[in-house]
């Protein structure tokens, strides 16, 4: 009888053993996961705090944005003891006004941010201060803060990050949101019974998709172009301006020096993001004169010996009349471009078909955006066939194409006649060691046959050497361009003005084996004296005389021009 | 012969039974030390268990001090290394100037 019992008794023993048993490895092992999310589920709720971004590097591996971790300081006021001596103490530590501190501290909100973005180093010593005082109500977590270390160079081509929400807003970081991550992570809260947060617990990272950036963006060119932009404002005090150069073989863009810009660290400061140099498009003038002859020679429909009589200055078509800037009377087709005559270019463009010189434009990216940079303008290009809208679309005025559009073109010209896509961003990187390629190198087509290349490359370095641009040649290297003058329409008078102006220079260097197209312009650029005449060799030479020969010292190219080279 | 009374011979009787329930014990004893050993494991499991996840959160945390340290540096790296600081003490410290190509002189090389 007594030995069942204890059977019996010592069976109930072992099954309540089992089933504990069984149980703790339930919880402990087999749901781990599950029975922890419903313990978070429960006692926890939830804050947002803003995700470090990826890097963001110019082509020679230089950081041109980086988020660098910091922490947010936070407390649950109606829970904070000593308030008066938490703000003295952290007014110390954060060097921040303590009346501020206490303002918060006094506050009647659930929980209050006492300092966002500070520096991670000051985490020990505020850790040292919560539990001195024993103010277990105060927290920190951990954040981030987009930092461009170079302040406004490449402002506004690379953009900013929205400090509230950590997501890019304007400029590549924008366009870029889907490589560089961002945005917000969560950290938890633990509650009370009644829903309030009294304990700052988890801060939960999700950084695993973030990629870093190499732009093709070189910073040593773009400084050089800054400055060299920023000599141009000082003597001209134009609206807008902006100094673009591109690689012609690559179509990447190494440098985009726009005016104005901002420093994206203090970018609330500023009210105007406009990047000028995809996001405006401009009237471009003379710029489309070589893509007039171009047209001729490739149709057949011009005699390049032939002089051409250039009405004095002066021509009517449908009854309006069109100026040059001076009086020409006969010009060869060469002459026509390096002197920039606009009759001579209106008489050949007069003699060609003009879909076809419309068709042209287009097929040289006109009209379109090259979708290389977020709000892109596309220029406004409409096929009006009647003779005068021809005439004035032949001299670029009545239609507007962006700086971009104007150096990819002129780098076709430079690169043996296809147009590239211009490329911003080289590659994307997780590990920092291997890059790979976002956007490889896009040929569309190519947009000028050999003949009328050969010719164009002749005449636009004759246009530097001796023709409108020659202000801005160099002594050592040669240099191809064609500068170009619109007149801006004025709603005050209700026509095309005298005074203010749309300047340009366009062209590419050395001219035998091109390194780099350049594209310069100024809006309504100021005459340094009241005779002056503005056109677009004169504002754009500061520019070429500041910055040629140091880009090609800076790249160690060797001067091309014949007499020095012999000289040497 | 002693006689014994009924408490007695109870006392007996039950002295006499405890071997036999010292044997079933016996018998047992080795589930019980299995059920012991296995509560113990666990105990020792979640200490472990507890001590490497210490372990991991003080490293995290150094780790996350290193990183941000790190991107703090690289970030100062990058400012005294930006191209207008350099050119500033250049010009300004060693009154150093944009060479003239002129006096530049270029060496071929062959390779």
């Amino acid at each position: 009888m007594n030995e069942k019992r204890t059977y019996i008794v010592v069976s109930v023993f072992i099954f309540a053993f089992l089933i504990v048993i069984i149980r703790l490895i339930n919880f402990q092992i087999i749901n781990q996961e599950k029975y922890l999310t419903y313990v978070k589920k429960q006692y926890y709720s939830k804050e947002k705090i803003i995700r470090p971004r990826g890097i963001v590097f110019d082509s020679k591996g230089k950081i041109l944005a980086i988020s660098v971790p910091t922490i947010k300081i936070f407390a649950i006021p109606r829970y904070v003891k000593n308030k008066e001596e938490v703000a003295k103490n952290l007014s110390i530590i954060l060097k921040k006004s303590k009346s501020e501190i206490l303002r918060k501290l006094n506050s009647k909100k659930r929980y209050v941010v006492l300092a966002d973005n500070v520096d991670k180093s000051l985490k020990p010593r505020i850790k040292k201060l919560i539990s001195d005082l024993k103010e277990w109500n105060i927290g920190i977590v951990e954040s981030s803060k987009r930092i461009y270390p170079y302040k406004d160079l490449i402002g506004n081509t690379l953009g900013f990050v929205n400090r509230y929400n950590g997501i890019g807003a304007e400029g590549l970081e924008y366009k870029l949101n889907k490589y560089l991550g961002g945005g917000f992570d969560e950290i938890s809260f633990l509650k009370d019974a009644s829903g309030n947060p009294f304990t700052i617990e988890k801060n939960k990272n999700n950084n695993k998709d973030i990629k870093n950036i190499y732009l093709t963006i070189d910073s040593n060119i773009q400084y050089m172009a800054e400055e060299a932009l920023r000599q141009l404002i000082k003597e001209r005090h134009p609206k807008e301006a902006l100094v673009l150069i591109v690689d012609p073989s690559t179509g990447d863009i190494l440098a985009n020096a726009t005016y104005p810009n901002y420093d994206p660290n203090r970018y609330w400061k500023y009210r105007r993001f406009k990047n000028i140099t995809f996001q405006s498009a401009y009237e471009i003038g003379s710029l489309a004169k070589p893509f007039i002859l171009a047209e001729a020679i490739d149709e057949n429909k011009i005699n390049l010996n032939k002089k051409i009589y250039c009405e004095n200055g002066k021509i009517i078509i449908d009854g309006v009349r069109i100026k040059d800037h001076k009086k020409f009377k006969y010009l060869t087709p060469r002459e026509i471009i390096v002197h920039s005559s606009n009759i001579g270019t209106i008489k050949i463009a007069l003699q060609l078909d003009p879909k076809k010189i419309y068709r042209r434009f287009k097929n040289l990216g006109f009209g379109k955006p090259t979708g290389v940079f977020p709000g892109e303008a596309s220029g406004l290009l409409k096929e009006d066939l009647r003779p005068v809208n021809v005439a004035y679309a032949s001299i670029g005025q009545s239609w507007t194409a962006t700086a971009i559009q104007v150096a990819m073109a002129y780098s076709a010209i430079a690169n043996g006649g296809y147009l590239l896509k211009p490329r911003l961003v080289k590659g994307f990187s997780t590990d920092g060691i291997e890059i790979k390629e976002l956007q490889p190198v896009e040929t569309k087509s190519k947009v000028f046959s050999d003949k009328s290349l050969r010719w164009l490359r002749k005449t636009l370095q004759l246009v530097v050497e001796e023709g409108t641009a020659r202000k801005g040649k160099s002594k050592y290297f040669t240099i191809a361009g064609k500068t170009g003058t619109a007149q801006k329409y004025d709603p005050k008078l209700k026509a095309l003005s005298n005074e203010k102006f749309y300047t340009w220079f366009a062209g590419f260097f050395p001219v035998h084996n091109p390194k780099y197209t350049i594209v310069i312009f100024a809006n309504e650029p100021k005459k340094i004296r009241k005779w002056e005449i503005i056109g677009g060799g004169k504002i754009s030479s500061v520019v070429m005389v500041n910055l040629i020969d140091r880009l090609m010292f800076y790249t160690k190219q060797k001067p091309d021009k014949l007499y020095f080279t012999q000289k040497r | 012969m002693r006689r014994f009374n009924y408490q007695q011979r109870r006392d007996f009787a039950t002295i006499s039974e405890l071997p036999k329930d010292l044997r079933i014990l016996r018998k047992y004893l080795k589930y019980f030390i299995g059920f012991l050993t296995i509560a113990i494991a666990l105990v020792y499991y979640s200490y472990l268990n507890f001590q490497i996840e210490h372990e991991i959160t003080t490293l995290t945390k150094q780790k996350s001090m290193l990183i941000a340290e790190n991107y703090e540096l690289k970030k100062d790296i990058t400012v005294l290394s930006s191209p207008e600081r350099i050119g500033k003490i250049a010009k300004r410290k060693y009154k150093m100037k944009v060479a003239p190509y002129s006096e530049i002189k270029f060496i071929e090389s062959n390779e």
